[in-house]
């Protein structure tokens, strides 16, 4: 009955409490969109880092990332064999990438400039690295002296694909080595830093460039992001010479801080929402224990305690709270509706390529809204209807 | 102290009550005795300021005793917990308001059956007590009708009949017929004689209307905070 009555009082003053419903939907509306967005976001350049750089994470030797060294190579993957062929044993593991990294000069003939290489096997990689964005041709491959390189560093050598290019480095030994490559495809990843310096050639090239058999890191594919904890727990208990290292870590600047960043973000948004959600609560509950003081007096008379007529408040609340929270649950979902393509945006800071940021909706997302706003409109009815335990039962029957 | 006596619903003993007033305290009550007896049918009555209301709130024990005693049931109401008091005005007392004070949104059934599921009475049982005084005060054929589709009279049976749902030991009504036309008062006064006498529920009300007096009640005058004079009904000296 009690639960009756209270949504029976919503209907009393219908646009006041449609006023309240709207600005709670409104608020819980502009959380989603955002929280969803913000969510899209990192999860477009998180898909972008690791499908077309990172993996999901790699494996180096312990220590090795993060520091610089005179002789790197003296630091890499010791047999690397055998921790692949137990990468490739474990369970969730989609596919393991053996690159090496190195620093090196790239000619045209005319011009000079200096790069960081990856040694990869284009033949497997082909298929997880499917974000690169090329612009211009496409990845090596098989094609056994293919380089793929940078925008930026394609623009300063101003070659095209299909052109040669010498890439001239150092061995192991301190000898100056090179390799002739051909030019087969142009990336824009997105990411600065990469775009300007990153070219790509075979690993078996990459090695006889620096006259070496070793591997520097081991970039690992998961079937999803969520296994990446056993898969890396898995390896450096088998290897313990060995660490593995996340996208997280390896692309700080959008999986890590990027996440950390929108999230305090979100935060902030979120404090203004409740804010919005409190304010709307409030104003509605307080008219409502003015208007119905003669009523709340004559409900205290026939025995209900302070207590209860709180409770039947905040009920009433929790109801506005509710409509507001679906109402506004279902304005973002039309929303997302609307703009399924993706919202057009510009690119992000440290990034150059702009990038269509899809709703990223969860129904976790919802749930913690509609609780905020329930948490919110008990906390103003609260607040509003403590008015009601001073109240005394016969100036509140003879109240005008 | 007054010796509690069995059968009196009411014994109050040189019962003084004072409001803040703005330099100093403002008597409206004093030294009042009085006892009520279960059954019995009482009106205060007197001019505006003379008490009576705040006699009454005492009564429906909305308003705390100050100076003297009051007791209820035998049960002195000095320093008891909000929460005894609660339930005593739940399951003891029953309100009739001067200007009905009915719930709008929920329908004349609703409203009288509101109080009988806030003592926690099981459904049948509810709906068989809110028929019975539905049909008491003739209003079952209304049942599902809102309070704003009644007229006055209507109403005031309606609260007439939440009142007695509720199986109380008391009744009090603040000036019941005060928003009512001549007629209708008469009739409601009427059925509440009917139900005193049928039930034996005490009733006690305030009234400024002098029709009220031809109902058999016990008067009991008051002017200037104090009683003057107690007549008709059965007079049970303090």
């Amino acid at each position: 009955m009690l639960a009756k009555f209270a949504f029976r009082n919503i209907q009393r003053n219908r646009r006041r409490s449609l006023v309240a419903i709207t600005t709670i939907a409104i608020g819980v509306f502009g959380l989603l969109f955002l929280q969803g967005f913000f969510s899209g976001l990192i999860a477009l350049h998180k898909e972008n880092s690791i499908h077309s750089r990172f993996g999901h994470g790699q494996i180096m030797t312990k220590g090795y990332w993060g520091q610089a060294f005179e002789k790197p190579w003296e630091h890499w993957i010791e047999e690397p064999e055998k921790v692949m062929d137990m990468l490739k044993k474990t369970p969730h593991v989609q596919a393991v990438f053996p690159r090496v990294q190195f620093f090196a000069l790239i000619s045209n003939g005319r011009i000079n400039v200096a790069g960081r290489g990856q040694g990869i096997v284009g033949a497997i990689e082909k298929d997880f690295f499917n974000k690169m964005n090329f612009i211009s041709g496409g990845p090596i491959a098989e094609k056994a002296d293919g380089l793929v390189l940078g925008v930026g560093l394609a623009k300063a050598l101003g070659v095209k694909v299909g052109e040669p290019l010498t890439v001239m480095g150092q061995t192991v030994n301190g000898t100056i080595n090179a390799i002739d490559t051909t030019v087969v495809g142009i990336f824009q990843v997105g990411m600065k830093e990469a775009d300007d310096m990153l070219f790509q050639v075979q690993l078996d090239q990459a090695q006889i460039l620096l006259d070496t058999e070793k591997l520097e890191s081991i970039t690992l594919g998961l079937e999803d992001e969520r296994y990446w904890g056993s898969v890396a727990e898995a390896v450096t208990l088998a290897f313990p010479l060995n660490e593995a290292i996340s996208v997280y870590v390896l692309d700080q600047v959008w999986a890590e801080n990027g996440e950390k960043f929108l999230n305090a973000l979100l935060n902030i948004f979120r404090l203004v929402f409740l804010g919005m959600i409190l304010l709307a609560i409030y104003n509605s509950a307080s008219n409502t224990v003015l208007e119905r003081k003669r009523e709340l007096g004559m409900l205290r008379a026939n025995g209900e305690s302070a207590k209860d007529l709180i409770q039947l408040l905040v009920l009433e609340g929790i109801y506005l709270a509710l409509a507001g929270a679906v109402l506004g649950g279902v304005l973002t979902l039309l929303a997302n509706f609307v703009v399924r393509d993706g919202l057009p945006m510009p690119p992000t800071p440290g990034t150059n390529r702009e990038l269509p940021v899809k709703l990223d909706l969860q129904a976790v997302y919802f749930m913690s809204a509609m609780g905020l706003a329930c948490v919110a409109a008990v906390g103003a009815t609260l607040l509003s209807t403590l008015q009601v335990l001073r109240l005394s039962i016969v100036k509140a029957i003879r109240s005008h | 102290m007054s010796q509690a006596k069995a059968n009196f619903v009411y014994q109050c003993c040189h019962l003084n009550f004072s409001y803040a007033g703005q330099e100093r305290p403002e008597k409206v009550l004093s030294g009042i005795d009085l006892e009520v007896k279960a059954g019995d049918f009482i009106c205060l009555t007197g001019p505006s300021g003379s008490g009576k209301s705040t006699l009454l709130n005492l009564f429906g024990l909305i308003e705390p005793p100050q100076e003297g005693e009051l007791l209820f049931d035998g049960q002195n109401l000095k320093g008891l917990s909000e929460a005894t008091l609660n339930h005593l005005r739940r399951f003891r007392i029953g309100y009739i308001f001067q200007d009905f004070q009915l719930i709008d949104v929920l329908s004349v059934e609703e409203n009288v059956e509101f109080f009988l599921t806030r003592q926690k009475i099981p459904a049948k049982q509810r709906m068989e007590l809110v028929g019975q005084a539905l049909q008491e005060v003739g209003l079952w054929e209304h049942r599902s009708k809102r309070p704003g589709q009644l007229s006055g009279g209507q109403k005031q049976r309606v609260a007439i009949a939440r009142a007695l749902a509720k199986r109380p030991q008391v009744v009090i009504a603040d000036e019941p017929t005060a928003s009512l036309d001549h007629k209708t008062g008469r009739q409601i006064m009427e059925r509440l004689e009917s139900i005193n006498k049928s039930s034996g529920v005490t009733i006690v009300l305030a009234s400024h209307d002098p029709m009220v007096l031809e109902f058999g009640v016990r008067e009991v005058r008051l002017k200037d905070g104090a009683i003057i004079k107690e007549a008709g009904g059965q007079i049970h000296a303090g």
